[in-house]
């Protein structure tokens, strides 16, 4: 992994990336949200699981591993124990010492939470820690948010990784390697590039049921070609530089003369873009959802919620908590690509390139 | 970025010419050929004296199908009625006149009624609710009223009709209706030509004969005796003006597509009003024959309906709200209760109604794939049975306002066995039966596991994305119950190609019934609609439960011959036990209504509708008040409060 080993002038582009203040904050923020929402961790936030449980003088750790059927806490049923009850129980006998530790937000993306009476989406609730109120049936905006978060960020980061590795690969065989390789690579990605994605992912999501797999999958089919263009030219221009003349005369072979000196070449192009493609994945992800041909039902999804605001606009904290969080995600993305794009501008170091 | 812009110039090119090409293809196809206009005397002569030449080459092949006598002829002792002892549904106080205004979510793809893309809830408009069929059935006795016909006889055996049609009765271009129009139905609707493979079948599989007695009388013979012989003349055989046919042939489907078809009923498409994409029109014809016919007359009262192009409910409803259409269809308790909680209602310009109905119901179902591993066993579907919380989908997604299906059949009076009922949600009864499948044990997650690990997880198919938050209370319920269901949401028509090749699992349909005195059960569970006979499943039924019991099919058998009511009832009693014993049906929910708001300048009759009715505006007897209405603007400018305004009309509901 050679190539990845920071050069001084990179490393002088990440000085300058974290003198961005605005970028810089926002890359942070945005980490610091990856994280909580990270698999695992988020659950400690938002879940209807409680975090600690005391009961009959042991304590359990319900968050993680397999779950406890209601009689495990001395309820009559045999399936899932809904924690917010047992608080309430345990409440009404505060000295047998059991008690409960739920987390801020008691709820998951999934659960259903009816008030006797009430029909319809429910307003914002802090009593119930309803923060954001619930939608239609009953189920917590804040955690749908959150895991939709989730959902959305690693479907965007995956989808990122694909698409650059593919696109790497091809495009940087085009502009090296040139010739019938260039000539042929290109048609047949003009070709792909005619097939309707949008179609094809209707179709698809109408035939059978898209799971994040397929989705992905099909995201990547129709989504690795624009990459490769950037790359090819890149690699072209880089590839006619000195230097990689030098190299190949000194019997670099093309496998050293690419990692070794192409590559590291254009990694501004590849740090650029990056932000950007997580963006425009976010939200054609939330787009397909927002259709209706996105992640299955009933996984939490931006998309979903923002459809599901649009058609109750009479509860207006559906579609402000979608959209706020749609544009809180976004800015800070394109903030963060924004401050990379900056601080990899080469004008800023050179007048030559 | 991703299209250089030599593809943009490229398509900005393209733009053009396609349009174009479009206006082109359009110019062409709007040759005056309509209905809509009344032709001369003369030219009617030449319509009757037409005779399509295929048409008679299909006749002199079929002579036992289709008879020509002279009305001297008629066989004696027949037994006419005429049902106008029945009293008239529609109001004398109709006031004829005024716009209608209507929205639909597509601009119709044609004004064709049979064919592809003919059968969309436009027709209702401009075929099902508008055209005179030879009888129909009166919305409130059940019982039938003339329409086409003056009066009508049924043989003793129940095979065969014989109709008087009536004098009067003719298409909008002024050509009388004759006995000759329904032999060219029948040739017209076994044609390949209209690329309707289920009416090909039903002409040709349905009538045993046809025969005129001059020119006015008709006698049609049926292959199977009915109790209700009637109900064939009421949906199907309407007569076809041959003389607007002459260009009939293998390019129907498109030649016709545009063409208005000479109508019998009140309601014309002149070319002029089609505008298309954006809006229709419908004319009232002044001089409808059946102006002054009982039953027909204080009906169709707008002078227009015109059709505009919403295609978001959500914004159509909005539109209704600011007085852009005159009524709205509810279809669901939240638009009832909040999206309608607007000034207008609250003003009182805006009316709401709800009329409580008795009609079969559509029949909102789990149904089960018994051909599938685990769901084979009873007690896995008993089980799931149990474990699936209608209740609580009732309470809460539907708001406590509609009611429990309890059995197979609902909504057809004494047919309907009264002891059945719907199993409830038991999360402890569901393991029990669960247990005794096998599944006893819970996996880490919650979900039940047999001794082999097989998890209990099924996936439940439907192609009714509107249901989509009912099925996620269901999802999230059976969990209490220890099983998986996996929601698979798709395409409509996908869900109906998967579910009638029996490759679901569980299915969420409902099948609309017409009004009909009692249920059906071959279709869906005779065994002829589930196997082959080399024992593969059988696809395109509506067998979705694959039941397929001997015992079964001789009972449905002798249901399907019986003209005996008092055994027809006891078998579909038996056949609704039995149903629910075989635990394969998880029966849904019904609502016992239908629900509607309207601009208060919409008039109705006293009792509002007709206890058959299925919606508001089927069977137009509504009209269009032009004082009121001058009456509401005036107020809305001034703010004035008439106060809300909410009607429920209950004089048909079931009392428990």
């Amino acid at each position: 992994m050679n190539f990845l080993r920071l050069k001084p002038l990179t490393i002088k582009k990440l000085k300058r990336f974290r003198a961005i203040r605005r970028g810089y904050v926002s890359f942070l923020l945005f980490v610091f949200l990856l994280l909580i929402s990270f698999w695992g961790v988020g659950e400690y936030f938002v879940n209807s699981r409680a975090l600690l449980v005391k009961y009959e003088g042991q304590i359990y750790f319900p968050t993680h591993g397999a779950f406890h059927p209601g009689t495990d806490f001395g309820f009559d049923y045999d399936y899932e124990t809904n924690y917010r009850d047992l608080k309430k129980k345990f409440a009404e006998d505060p000295d047998s010492g059991n008690w409960v530790l739920l987390p801020v937000v008691p709820y998951n993306a999934y659960e259903n939470d009816f008030v006797e009476g009430e029909y319809g989406p429910q307003p914002p609730n802090f009593e119930r820690r309803h923060f954001l109120g619930t939608d239609n049936t009953g189920r917590d905006i804040f955690a749908r948010l959150f895991y939709g978060f989730r959902y959305a960020v690693s479907f965007a980061l995956a989808f990122m990784a694909i698409v650059f590795v593919i696109g790497i690969a091809v495009g940087c065989a085009m502009g090296y390697f040139g010739g019938a390789v260039d000539l042929f690579g290109q048609r047949i990605i003009e070709i792909w590039q005619n097939i309707p994605f949008l179609y094809v992912v209707i179709i698809v999501a109408s035939i059978v049921r898209p799971t994040i797999g397929i989705l992905l999958g099909i995201f990547v089919v129709f989504g690795w070609t624009s990459m490769t263009y950037y790359m090819r030219t890149e690699t072209l221009r880089e590839k006619s530089r000195d230097y990689v003349s030098a190299a190949r005369v000194l019997g670099a072979s093309n496998w050293r003369v690419i990692f070794r000196h192409v590559l590291p070449n254009t990694i501004s192009i590849l740090v650029t873009f990056m932000p950007f493609t997580v963006a425009s994945a976010i939200a054609s992800l939330t787009a397909l959802d927002f259709l209706g041909f996105g992640l299955p039902v009933p996984t939490p999804s931006w998309g979903e919620l923002l459809q599901r605001g649009v058609q109750n606009l009479n509860a207006p904290w559906i579609v402000t908590s979608a959209f706020g969080g749609l544009v809180v995600v976004l800015l800070l993305v394109t903030f963060i690509g924004e401050a990379i794009r900056e601080a990899f501008d080469p004008k800023k170091f050179t007048v030559y390139r | 970025m991703k299209f250089p812009a030599f593809h943009t110039a490229k398509a900005l090119l393209l733009l053009p010419v396609l349009f174009l090409c479009a206006c082109g293809s359009d110019d062409e196809e709007e040759i005056e050929i309509s209905g809509a206009t009344r032709l001369s005397p003369e030219e009617i002569d030449a319509a009757l004296a037409y005779r399509n030449p295929g048409a008679e080459e299909f006749f002199a092949g079929k002579r036992d199908f289709f008879q020509v006598k002279t009305e001297a002829e008629l066989p004696e002792g027949l037994v006419w009625e005429n049902g106008n002892d029945q009293e008239e549904f529609a109001s004398p106080e109709a006031i004829r006149g005024g716009k209608e205004r209507i929205w639909q979510q597509d601009f119709p793809r044609t004004l064709r009624v049979v064919g592809p893309d003919s059968s969309t809830s436009f027709r209702s408009f401009i075929h099902d609710d508008l055209s005179v069929a030879l009888v129909k059935k009166h919305p409130e006795t059940g019982g039938y009223y003339p329409g086409l016909c003056s009066e009508w006889a049924v043989s003793e055996d129940r095979k065969t009709a014989w109709f008087r049609i009536d004098p009067k009765a003719e298409f909008s271009d002024g050509v009388p209706v004759r006995a000759r129009h329904f032999f060219f139905t029948f040739y017209f609707m076994q044609s390949p030509w209209i690329k309707a493979p289920w009416y090909n079948n039903w002409y040709s599989e349905k009538y045993t004969h046809i025969t005129a007695y001059g020119d006015s009388i008709i006698e049609v013979g049926l292959k199977d005796a009915k109790p209700d012989t009637l109900r064939f003349f009421e949906e199907d055989l309407y007569p076809r003006p041959e003389h607007f046919y002459k260009d009939f042939g293998e390019d129907f489907i498109n030649r016709y597509a545009w063409r208005f078809v000479p109508t019998t009923g009140a309601y014309v498409i002149r070319s002029e009003d089609i505008r298309k994409g954006r809006t229709l029109t419908q004319t009232r014809l002044d001089d409808w024959w059946a102006n002054d016919k009982k039953f027909w007359r204080y009906r169709y009262n707008p002078d227009q309906r015109e059709f505009s192009v919403i295609r978001d409910p959500e914004k159509a409803l909005e539109a209704f709200l600011s007085g852009d259409y005159e009524m709205q269809r509810i279809r669901t308790p939240d638009v009832w209760e909040e999206k309608l909680d607007k000034p207008p209602v609250k003003k009182g310009y805006v009316v709401r109604a709800q009329f409580y109905n008795q009609i079969p119901r559509p029949c909102w179902a789990l149904r089960l794939n018994k051909s599938k591993p685990l769901l084979d066993d009873i007690n896995v579907r008993l089980g799931l049975q149990y474990a699936t919380n209608f209740g609580l989908v009732l309470e809460q997604y539907f708001r406590g306002r509609y009611e429990r299906m309890e059995s197979s059949s609902v909504g057809y009076g004494d047919y309907t066995n009264p002891e059945v009922k719907a199993r409830r949600f038991s999360p402890e009864k569901a393991r029990e039966h669960f247990a005794e499948a096998g599944f006893s044990k819970s996996g880490s997650d919650g979900i039940l596991v047999n001794d082999q690990g097989q998890r209990l997880s099924f996936t439940l198919t439907t192609g009714y994305k509107r249901y989509t938050d009912l099925l996620t209370i269901l999802e999230r319920e059976a969990r209490k119950a220890g099983v998986e269901i996996q929601l698979e949401i798709i395409d409509s028509t996908a869900a109906h190609k998967k579910s009638s090749e029996k490759k679901h699992e569980i299915v969420l349909t409902a099948l609309n019934r017409s009004v009909e005195l009692y249920p059906r059960y071959w279709d869906f569970f005779h065994s002829f609609n589930a196997y082959r006979e080399d024992g593969s499943l059988k696809p395109d039924t509506n067998n979705y439960t694959v039941t397929a019991y001997p015992e079964w099919d001789k009972l449905i058998d002798r249901y399907e011959k019986s003209t005996d009511l008092t055994e027809i009832k006891t078998i579909a009693h038996e056949l609704q036990q039995k149903i629910h014993d075989d635990a394969a049906f998880i029966p849904g929910w019904v609502r016992p209504y239908f629900q509607c708001a309207y601009w208060r300048w919409v008039q109705w009759p006293k009792g509002f509708s007709a206890r058959l009715a299925r919606e508001h505006d089927e069977l137009c007897i509504h009209w269009i008040d032009p004082k009121i209405k001058a009456e509401t603007e005036e107020a809305m400018k001034d703010g004035k409060d008439f106060g809300e305004t909410t009607l429920n009309f209950d004089q048909h509901k079931k009392k428990p």
